[in-house]
Parts: structure tokens; C-alpha cells; sequence
């Protein structure tokens, strides 16, 4: 006969239940909770805005490359082609724009999962449970990757089919090759915005302030970014991280520009000299902002 | 340490002392809990709350051991499975509702979406909250609140629970509510600890208690048997009745009793050191006297002067 333990007298202690992958309930509270805040309706519009101004874009692109035709066209379709860019731009452009956009957002929906949890004692109600520390990390990362996954990575996929849809076939065997390097930009986008705001909001107070300092703080990384690399300190485009983003998208996806219409609707960011040294930068602030997470979800629940 | 071996406490502590700095929060604090309901008494900053933190596994002692049903509790998932904590702050997730905030908790046991509505819905019910489920956090008393904080400690079915000051902010109703609902887990034969400092509400659930003052335990047990361990507190017994003087004459002489004292014309306080004697005598004497008792009861025999002499 088996063994089994009973606290005292009849009450059975309770068995092991299978174990299922908690990091997704402790993202959908998070995901839920964001829900229901006014803003971050507000900053999934802004999204969507993004989203149908590129697509619109590249409507108009495809529909030009079906005007100009094969050969190139005349002087008046070439004149059009300035006007409205060309796909590779237009994609490549998203990827800078929207992430802006995504880190409004992310602003709102992200800044507090770590710091509200801390600030509200709710850390205390998790590391009560049967709960791992990765557990937790992944959770909060989980919450805060779905959003830049949602606004920026799959509206990239759509948008490039939509594009590949709409294309003339001379047009659509050049749109091929953007997927996979486009989805790899909006990746390692995606993954820098989510490293950052977490680890921000492991050593913030709270979610707002995190919030705030997070999108302003981006903002003067690029306005400085921009302006010391016009005055020829080509090093402090690097520190802006969506010049860096914006780098490697160009690169691999070997854009030139979004073209004058969408270069007046919408405000792309500049671009570094390297490549390899914006990568790098990105893969340091991911990893700055991934072991801060770490690091404070540690300190807490040290004892 | 083998869970059989800690098959009569679920909780066992051992040469405990917690130092948050320079302050000693608890000083070799030795415990075993079992099945029932302890509550968990003493003055504000004594150490409490400290105690349930290192039963919940959030503080790990600096010496001395914590075992819950044989484990360390720090860090410790299997622990936790088994454990219920109802913390003292209440700012949760305000903008969720009720129920939602106890499903996602109780889902982080393992359990599936609709294994965790379910539990968490019994749950509700048992703390009379099925009907202002769906209200948000922020909308809810703090009455409401805090039978939400205990909904999500028990609905993962623990046979360890841990409730901080578990009644603050309740009205009348549902604090009789509650008591009844802690003196049930009780009975079911789980492990509930509950600190708090209304000395009244803890008496309503339960009769063992533990004291602690300046993070040292100052006494533990049954409130009738530690009462009757101070002897140099003797009981103060009143007693009305017409004749107060000549049943005080009467009195006074047995052996146990150390004074009687005449409180007006018909009262009349006797202190002894054996309360259960002067229970014995006194219906005898009056009997003899030719009088009727019309009132009698012990001012110091509760929890309250317990505490008043142990603590303050």
C-alpha cells in the first residue's frame, strides 16, 4: 500500500497538481489591468493610427509601381515614385515610426508591473504563492513583449503582405526578401522596448512616473542623439535607441527613405554610420535592462 | 526534518531571531502550531507580522529554523501550495474587480481558468462577498476589501492559514461573520494563525493564543491555563449579592482567598489565588448565609487582563 501523509487526523495534505505555466496568468492580470485604463486605449489608437497611415502608403507605392509598369516609366511616374517612395522604405520606416508609437503605449500599459507590484505590496501576494522568481520575470516580460508584438511585429507581417498581395508581379519578387530581415528589425525593437521598460519599472516607484521618464527619456536620447550628430559627434546617435533601431532596419533592409509623402506625415529617425556598433548598443541596453529586472526581483525576495 | 516527523505541528519554529539592522525583530523565538486557530497577540511593532513573514516564506530568519509541515518556507513553491496568506496592507490591484483578483491569484496555483473561477466563486461565498464579486477593488469598503484579501488565501484550499489583522475595518456584522468563518477553518482541521491586537475578536475565535512583546515570545497556550500560571496575579472575583459584609466575612477566611473588598452596598470583590476553589465555596457559604447571588463574574480571568499583565 502506498504511503500517504495527513496533517492530523482526516484533513489529507493537498498532492502536486500538475503544473501548468504561470508566467501567463500573471501577464493576463497585468495585460488586464492596463485594459481598463483610459491612455492605454488612447495609445492602441495611436497605434492603429501608425499602422493605417504606412498601410495607406503602401498602397498608394503599389499602386504607382502598377502605373509605372515594368520598364521605369516616363519622367511624370518617376516623379510620382519620389513622391510616394517605395515599399522597402515605407517598411523600413514603420519599424522607426511605430516604435515611438509602441513606447507610448508601452508607457502606459508597462511602467508598472514591476514597480505597482512593489509599491502595493502585491509582490508579497505573488512570492506567497507557488511561484518561481523566473516565473515572475517572465510574466512581466511576457505582458510587456505582447505589447510591441501586437503593435509593431505582426502590423509589420500584415503590412508586408498586404503589400505582397496588392503588388504587380514584377513588383512582388523584390518584396520577398523583406520579410524575414523586416520581422528581425521589428524583433530586436520589440525586445529593447520591453527590456527597458521593465527593468525601469524594477527600480521605479511608481508605474507613472516610470512611464513618464521612460518616453521622455527616449525623446531626449534622440533629439540629443540627433542634434550632437549634426554637429559632427557621431557618437551620441548611439546613445538614442531609435536611431539604432532605425540603423539596423535600414540596413537590412537596405532602405533609403520613405519618400517625401511619408517623409511629411510622418517624423522617421535618423540613422548611424554603423551598423555593428548600433547592434551592439542595443544588445547593452537589452541586457542593462533585463539584468536590472532580475536583480531587483532577486533583491526582493531575498529575506 | 521529515514532514512525519512534524505530523502533530504544522508549523514549527525554532530558535528563531530576525534582525532587520540594528533592531532585533524577533529574539529566539521558539513555537509549534498545530491544527486550530492561534491568534497572535501583541502591541504594535512587537513582531507579529514578522512571524507570519517568515511562516510565508517572504524573510528568512538570521538564526534558528521555520518549518512548515517538515520545510523550509523560504523561497520554497512546494511550501506555498500548502499556505494561505492574507497580508495586513490592502492596496491591490485596485481596477480589478473582486473575483477577478482572486482568480488570477488562485490560477498561480496551477489551476486552470475554470478551476480557478470555480474555487475562486466558493471562496467569495464563504466570506459573504458572491454579491459585490464584480465590483472593482477601489469601490469596495474596507470591510469588503479585507474579505476579499481572505478569499484569496483560502481559495486555494490551504490546510495553512495566515491572516494579518484579518478583521480591521469590518462592521459589526461581518466581523461576527468572519470570526465564525476563522473558527471553521479551525474545525476543519487547518492550521490558522491570526495576529491581531483587539483582544476581544481574538477571544471570539479561539482560546490559544501566543504572545509576543519586543520580538520575544512572552507566553503561549490555552488563555484559561496561562491565566491560572500567574500566580502572583491573583483573580479578582465580583460578586453581587444584598449582604455584601457578611458573606466577605465569610470568605475571608478560607485559605486561598487574599482579601475581600466591599464595593457599595451590594457588591463585593474578593481576590484569591485559587479561582476554582472560591467557585467551589462561594455557592456554599451564600447557601449557608441564607443568600442569593445575583450577579458574579471575573474581571481578570479573560484574554484582556492576560495581556494586560503579560504585555503592558
Amino acid at each position: 500500500m502506498k504511503d500517504q501523509v495527513f496533517s492530523v487526523g482526516y484533513r489529507r495534505l493537498p498532492g502536486e497538481r500538475p503544473r501548468r505555466w504561470v508566467p501567463w496568468p500573471i501577464a493576463r492580470t497585468a495585460l488586464s489591468l492596463a485594459w481598463r485604463n483610459r491612455s492605454t486605449k488612447l495609445g492602441v489608437g495611436l497605434c492603429a493610427i501608425s499602422v493605417f497611415g504606412h498601410g495607406m502608403a503602401l498602397a498608394a507605392q503599389v499602386l504607382a509601381q502598377r502605373y509605372v509598369g515594368e520598364d521605369g516609366g516616363s519622367g511624370g511616374a518617376v516623379l510620382l515614385r519620389a513622391v510616394v517612395g517605395d515599399v522597402h522604405g515605407t517598411l523600413a520606416t514603420f519599424i522607426g515610426v511605430q516604435m515611438l508609437a509602441c513606447a507610448f503605449l508601452l508607457a502606459m500599459v508597462a511602467a508598472g508591473l514591476v514597480a505597482e507590484d512593489r509599491r502595493t505590496g502585491a509582490m508579497e501576494l505573488y512570492f506567497s504563492r507557488p511561484l518561481r522568481r523566473r516565473d515572475y520575470v517572465l510574466g512581466k516580460l511576457l505582458a510587456a513583449g505582447l505589447v510591441p508584438a501586437v503593435t509593431l511585429v505582426l502590423p509589420y507581417a500584415l503590412l508586408w503582405l498586404f503589400a505582397i498581395g496588392m503588388a504587380p508581379p514584377h513588383a512582388a519578387a523584390p518584396l520577398w526578401g523583406l520579410l524575414l530581415p523586416g520581422l528581425l528589425g521589428a524583433v530586436v525593437a520589440a525586445t529593447v522596448l520591453t527590456a527597458t521598460i521593465v527593468g525601469l519599472s524594477a527600480v521605479g516607484e511608481r508605474g507613472r512616473t516610470v512611464g513618464v521618464i521612460y518616453v521622455v527619456g527616449l525623446l531626449i536620447l534622440s533629439s540629443m542623439g540627433d542634434a550632437l550628430s549634426q554637429q559632427g559627434q557621431a557618437w551620441a546617435g548611439y546613445l538614442s535607441p531609435m536611431r539604432n533601431v532605425q540603423t539596423l532596419v535600414d540596413a537590412v533592409l537596405d532602405a533609403g527613405g520613405g519618400g517625401l509623402l511619408l517623409g511629411m506625415l510622418t517624423s522617421r529617425p535618423s540613422t548611424n554610420p554603423s551598423t555593428t556598433i548600433s547592434v551592439a548598443c542595443l544588445l547593452g541596453l537589452t541586457a542593462l535592462g533585463l539584468l536590472t529586472l532580475v536583480w531587483r526581483v532577486r533583491k526582493e525576495v531575498a529575506g | 526534518m521529515s514532514l512525519e516527523a512534524t505530523i502533530d505541528a504544522s508549523i514549527v519554529i525554532g530558535g528563531v531571531t530576525k534582525m532587520f539592522g540594528t533592531v532585533r525583530a524577533l529574539d529566539e523565538i521558539d513555537l509549534e502550531l498545530g491544527p486550530g486557530v492561534t491568534g497572535l497577540l501583541g502591541p504594535n511593532g512587537s513582531g507579529k507580522s514578522t512571524l507570519l513573514k517568515l511562516v510565508s516564506g517572504q524573510l528568512r530568519p538570521d538564526t534558528g529554523q521555520v518549518r512548515v509541515f517538515g520545510l523550509d518556507p523560504f523561497a520554497q513553491p512546494e511550501v506555498f501550495a500548502r499556505l494561505g496568506l492574507c497580508p495586513e496592507q490592502d492596496k491591490f490591484y485596485e481596477e480589478l474587480s473582486g473575483e477577478a483578483f482572486v482568480i488570477a491569484l488562485a490560477r498561480l496555483h496551477g489551476f486552470a481558468a475554470k478551476e480557478a473561477r470555480e474555487r475562486a466563486h466558493h471562496a467569495l461565498a464563504r466570506v459573504g462577498m458572491s454579491e459585490h464579486m464584480r465590483k472593482p477593488i477601489r469601490a469596495m469598503s474596507r470591510g469588503m476589501r479585507q474579505r476579499t484579501k481572505i478569499a484569496q488565501a483560502i481559495a486555494h484550499d490551504p490546510p495553512v492559514v495566515l491572516l494579518d489583522e484579518p478583521l480591521t475595518g469590518t462592521d459589526p456584522v461581518g466581523r461576527a461573520d468572519l470570526i465564525a468563518l476563522v473558527r471553521t477553518l479551525g474545525q476543519e482541521g487547518r492550521c490558522v494563525v491570526v495576529s491581531s491586537h483587539v483582544l476581544h475578536e481574538v477571544e471570539a475565535m479561539t482560546h490559544q493564543v501566543v504572545l509576543v512583546r519586543y520580538g520575544r515570545l512572552r507566553a503561549q497556550g490555552d488563555i484559561g491555563r496561562l491565566r491560572a500560571l500567574l500566580d502572583d496575579r491573583p483573580y479578582r472575583f465580583r460578586v453581587q449579592v444584598a449582604a455584601p459584609r457578611e458573606l466577605a466575612a465569610a470568605l475571608v477566611v478560607l485559605p486561598h482567598v487574599r482579601a475581600a473588598e466591599v464595593m457599595g452596598a451590594d457588591a463585593l470583590e474578593v481576590t484569591t489565588t485559587d479561582l476554582m476553589a472560591l467557585c467551589r465555596a462561594l455557592p456554599g457559604e451564600a447557601t449557608r448565609l441564607g443568600l442569593v447571588i445575583e450577579q458574579l463574574g471575573s474581571p481578570d480571568a479573560d484574554l484582556e487582563s492576560l495581556y494586560r499583565y503579560l504585555i503592558e
